[in-house]
């Protein structure tokens, strides 16, 4: 016999008492929805850390900074932006670029010395955990990658579930459209409803819901036979199962109504080239992530998100018409000559015209930091509550390792887009008196996006938050 | 030739420095090149796979060497307020039990046999490979499937299908329920019917499908509550009318079930720490291990008869697997996955050029011959690394010179034209080009695969910058690639390190970064001598013959080759170098073929004996 959980919201609205019950309860939701403003989040990572240029000059512009080249794509988004000057990572390995990106947003250290996986979840993940963050949006979150075919690996992964749970981006947007979009029907202002029958959930929904009900009830009795360790990971599957019941129980439900002013459309996915080496096909690929993460805040599909470009020390060889001896990776020559080279005047070839390094890591540089730009205008150009879209979304962009591609944990370049309505003070180049840890500007972000019981974050608990971060 | 220091005592220390690429650009630390060229993309990250061991104070900082087995974290810097000294993960190897031994003061490391390890393995699940569910859909429901387009399988870096990476998310997840549907739905009436016992779709014949298939669906006589689960699905799905319903909603259902998804290594009583796995269990832990499928029906009966948890019966079941075709594949994939030969592409494509590249002026025809050379390699480690080859022949016997378009490819280079000696695995042109750079060879990727791939001695990456490259701009360019490599020596920064790459990538020179055989590099005479040590068969070498000779005889490169052969077959990397099955593999391989090694991992009580953390 199928043991179901008699008290469920599906069981329930499938009996005519259960509706009466509930329907109070689902308008109050709706109504919450309508007037409580979402808070979002995006991760984002771009490859090979970045020059000295990216940080902004002090003077001028109407917030007292001045964008420099890598940057220069942001013009107009300064009172959006907020540099946090003297924040450097906790521990270091090697080079840095492992540990680096371990706990770009982790803030842990390597779970295993095998895998080199960070050993705890990230910033999105504790977030998905500890509130509300996801609202009523059909999908956790989203994770997203160009310029690179994702991969699961220690260099291709910023985001954790938990200790050893790498989550791997989705590279191809077609698969990724249909993640997150499945059972939307466009056309209109607002994502309408997946078609269900009066009779409710068919037989076809039935029997994938009976077999889930089966499947939970295997995990959850094979978890008891194991340790902690290989109990989170079948966490995991589990956490996966319980998404896919909240799918099928979403398709029998009234639709939330959006909130934005932007319209729910479809994204068109066609005509992506995966090479990695073509920065013209590489910002067409970048553009279609960039836009189905921005439709699917506009549809309400998803509120956390995370976008990689490249991976860690990715090389990109050949890109922009590179030319540097016989190595024509941008990693092996442009982002080594700018720590190595410190007066960064060795020429390299950008597409037969001789250029310093400096010059080609800043044009290498500006190429992933104008996807970013791209993404960030988007939000802003979509209205929501008293502002835009931005508002009340925190892009939160980090590199692998310091300025100057440094080799280092020091001087980490973090820049927090967005997030005004949550309290980030934007619109500030802050340079702090002494260096601070990167757990606490992470706790202060916890605390913007409304964990604000959080007390530090990662191998640094207590570590409390930034000030200045958060008004 | 180069000259061994004190620092080489430091197989658990730190190198101290890193190295800086001489003339022109840094290289990706310790794997890096010099004379303004650095590794072939992708292979910094491929060389930093290392162990970790005890953390150095803070302020230290470079790279460092370590051997198989798990170390302790990194170092931590700075805190809570700022940032003090870096300090980096230093080395250490060989679990709790079994710390790796030091190299004495003169650079050697003689062999150290680890006290006996812990006989029990972690319980544990492990999901099966997208290839392992394709194979067994089809055993269950007899029709193929497509896994092409599922979500990507997680390769965490140490072989490809390790039980700890095994994840199922939401998308991964959501594949199996729609492929789950889709292959029932497909099922023909007569192909429903066959796996009905009684021949017929009625709803009389449901008890004995049910038992028929849940216990062929988990490897295992089911439980009476698994069977009324699934008969409740089957009732729902017979509820619409349609009796062949029933019957495909319970294969579906099935298909996803976490009993069919997963092996499992957790016995029967939860409340005993310390226990046996069922039979069932160790056949399917063989079944899928050494033929990447799942358990047939003759191995599960040896299963329902006891014999996989006694030595004797487990040998001979293991002895019986071991003779099929499908060993003898998946052998030579843990030969490919452990000697990186899969990462040599033959495929072009214009979007994603194959690996390696390389430079088309200087190896003319190189991508002409990419599958014929592939092909050889393939040739080769069927007869040496298969079952009847052995870790000798492997790395001594002599290679041919190919016939055809790359026999005359190998002898292109005007040097090189008479040809020369290849030996063994090491010579192969696949391998030889892909620790090479696109334009010239590469001591340093030589050295560190074999210091890496045999020795199990991985080189960790320094961790901070290296000095200013005008303090080595002046020099003199060098005209081959030795004496360009020979300047790691003149840095102290470089020396620590590079020493133990570079003096065996040395033997190597012969051979150029495409495979082809040269004697002679810029008009000078090429030099093939190198040294080895931190082994325990430590001395000059004339060539890379030498080389695979002393390895050939090196207990440290069975311990490793036993190493890897442990963590491919059990998908776990070991807590201790002294456990069961690394040392009887070791003992194995030492005069007996692969086969031998094999049987011999997956023969000790490690097989059956598992506690619960």
């Amino acid at each position: 016999m199928l043991k179901r959980n008699l008290f469920s919201r599906r069981a329930l609205l499938q009996t005519g008492l259960g509706g009466v019950f509930l329907a109070p309860f689902l308008r109050q939701r709706a109504l919450e929805a309508q007037t409580v403003l979402p808070k979002r989040l995006l991760l984002v990572f771009t490859p090979d850390s970045h020059p000295r240029e990216w940080w902004p000059t002090v003077g001028g512009g109407t917030n007292g900074f001045t964008l420099q080249g890598p940057l220069l794509d942001f013009a107009g988004l300064e009172p959006h932006m907020l540099f946090v000057r003297r924040v450097d990572h906790s521990w270091t390995f090697d080079n840095h670029h492992e540990a680096g990106i371990a706990q770009l947003f982790t803030g842990q250290k390597f779970f295993d010395d095998a895998t080199h996986y960070a050993n705890g979840p990230s910033v999105d993940q504790v977030l998905l955990k500890n509130t509300d963050i996801r609202g009523n949006t059909p999908v956790s979150d989203i994770h997203l990658t160009a310029g690179d075919k994702g991969g699961g690996d220690k260099r291709h992964v910023i985001s954790y579930s938990g200790p050893g749970q790498p989550i791997a981006h989705e590279w191809d947007p077609a698969k990724a459209f249909t993640n997150i979009f499945s059972g939307v029907t466009f056309g209109g202002a607002t994502p309408a409803p997946a078609p269900t029958t009066p009779e409710g959930p068919s037989l076809d929904t039935q029997i994938k819901q009976a077999a889930l009900d089966v499947d939970i009830g295997q995990i959850k009795k094979i978890q008891g036979f194991l340790g902690q360790e290989e109990k989170e990971r079948l966490d995991v599957h589990l956490d996966a199962l319980n998404e896919l019941e909240k799918q099928i129980q979403a398709m029998g439900s009234p639709m939330t109504p959006p909130i934005t002013g932007g319209s729910c459309e479809k994204v068109n996915t066609s005509g992506v080239n995966s090479s990695d080496r073509n920065d013209v096909t590489i910002d067409t690929w970048a553009k279609i992530q960039a836009d189905l993460i921005v439709n699917a805040f506009t549809c309400d599909r998803t509120r956390v998100a995370d976008l990689g470009f490249g991976f860690s020390g990715s090389h990109h060889t050949g890109m922009m018409g590179l030319k540097a001896g016989d190595n024509d990776s941008w990693h092996d020559t442009v982002a080594h000559l700018s720590v190595n080279d410190k007066n960064r005047v060795t020429n390299v070839s950008l597409g037969g015209t001789q250029t310093t390094v400096v010059d080609a890591f800043i044009k290498f540089d500006r190429l992933w930091a104008s996807q970013v730009a791209y993404l960030a205008k988007k939000l802003a150009a979509v209205a929501e509550g008293d502002g835009s879209m931005l508002d009340n979304t925190l892009i939160y962009w980090g590199v692998e390792s310091g300025t100057d591609h440094n080799h280092s944990p020091k001087d980490m370049q973090y820049l927090l887009i967005g997030g005004k309505n949550m309290g980030f003070q934007v619109g500030q180049y802050l340079q702090l008196p002494t260096t601070q840890s990167a757990h606490k500007l992470h706790t202060s972000v916890l605390h913007g996006l409304g964990y604000t019981a959080a007390t530090g974050f990662g191998i640094e608990p207590t570590c409390g938050p930034l000030d200045g971060v958060l008004g | 030739m180069t000259s061994r220091h004190g620092l080489f005592r430091a197989r658990a220390r730190l190198c101290v420095e890193p190295c800086v690429v001489l003339a022109a650009t840094l290289v990706i630390a310790c794997t890096g090149t010099i004379g303004g060229t650095a590794p072939a993309p992708g292979e910094g990250a491929a060389a930093n796979a290392g162990n970790a061991g005890t953390a150095p104070s803070g302020g230290g900082s470079g790279g460092g060497i370590s051997t198989a087995g798990a170390g302790a974290t990194p170092a931590t810097t700075g805190g809570t307020g700022g940032t003090g000294g870096t300090g980096s993960g230093g080395t250490g190897a060989g679990g709790s039990g079994n710390p790796m031994p030091e190299p004495d003061a003169e650079g050697h490391l003689p062999y150290a046999a680890p006290a006996p390890g812990p006989e029990a393995l972690p319980a544990r699940t492990w999901k099966l490979s997208h290839e392992q569910y394709a194979k067994s859909v089809q055993a269950l429901v007899g029709k193929a499937i497509d896994v092409t387009d599922m979500e990507p399988e997680i390769d965490n870096g140490v072989y490809p299908n390790m039980s700890g990476s095994g994840l199922v998310r939401v998308a991964l997840a959501t594949d199996y329920y729609d492929q789950a549907k889709a292959v029932t739905d497909a099922m023909t009436a007569a192909e429903l019917t066959a796996l009905v016992p009684g021949g017929q779709l009625a709803a009389a014949s449901k008890s004995a499908f049910l038992a028929s298939v849940v216990e062929r669906a988990f490897r295992r006589p089911p439980a009476q509550d698994e069977l009324d689960q699934y008969g409740a699905i089957f009732e729902l799905g017979a509820s619409g009318g349609d009796a062949a319903l029933g019957f495909r909603s319970v294969l579906r259902a099935l298909l996803t079930a976490p009993n069919f998804l997963y092996r499992t290594e957790i016995g029967s009583d939860a409340t005993v720490t310390d226990f046996q796995l069922t039979n069932y269990e160790v056949a399917a832990l063989l079944s899928y291990s050494l033929l990447d499928a799942p358990p047939s029906a003759e191995l599960l009966g040896a299963a329902s008869r006891g014999e996989l948890t006694s030595a004797s019966t487990l040998a001979t079941a293991v002895s019986s697997l071991l003779a099929t075709p499908e060993a003898t594949a998946e052998l030579l994939a843990f030969a490919s996955a452990w000697l990186k030969v899969y990462k040599f592409e033959t495929t072009l494509s214009a979007d994603e050029p194959p690996l390696p590249q390389k430079d088309t002026t200087r190896f003319p025809g190189f991508d002409a011959v990419r599958q014929a050379m592939f092909d050889e390699s393939a040739t080769f480690l069927s007869a040496q690394a298969g079952p009847t080859g052995t870790l000798s022949a492997l790395l001594t016997t002599p290679l041919p010179m190919p016939t055809g378009a790359l026999g005359t490819f190998y002898l292109s280079e005007a040097s090189g034209s008479a040809g020369g000696t290849r030996t063994g695995v090491l010579g192969l042109g696949t391998l030889m080009s892909l620790r090479a750079k696109e334009t010239s060879t590469s001591p340093t990727l030589r050295g560190l695969f074999v210091r890496d791939r045999f020795l199990c001695q991985e080189i960790h990456l320094p961790d901070i910058a290296p000095p200013d490259i005008s303090e080595t701009q002046t020099r003199i360019m060098p005209k081959t690639t030795r004496e360009l490599y020979e300047q790691h020596a003149a840095q102290p920064s470089c020396k620590s390190c590079h020493s133990l790459l570079d003096s065996v990538g040395f033997t190597f020179e012969s051979l150029d970064a495409a495979g082809r055989f040269r004697t002679q590099e810029n008009g000078v005479a090429i030099d093939t001598s190198g040294e080895l040590w931190n082994t325990d068969v430590d001395g000059p070498l004339a060539d890379h013959t030498a080389l695979a000779s002393a390895l050939a005889q090196s207990e440290w490169v069975r311990e490793c080759v036993a190493t890897q052969a442990f963590r491919f077959y059990f998908g776990e990397v070991e807590a201790d170098r002294g456990i069961p099955p690394i040392q009887a593999a070791r003992t194995a391989i030492a005069g007996g073929t692969f086969r031998d090694a094999v049987q011999a991992v997956m023969t000790t009580p490690s097989t059956f004996h598992r506690v619960r953390p």
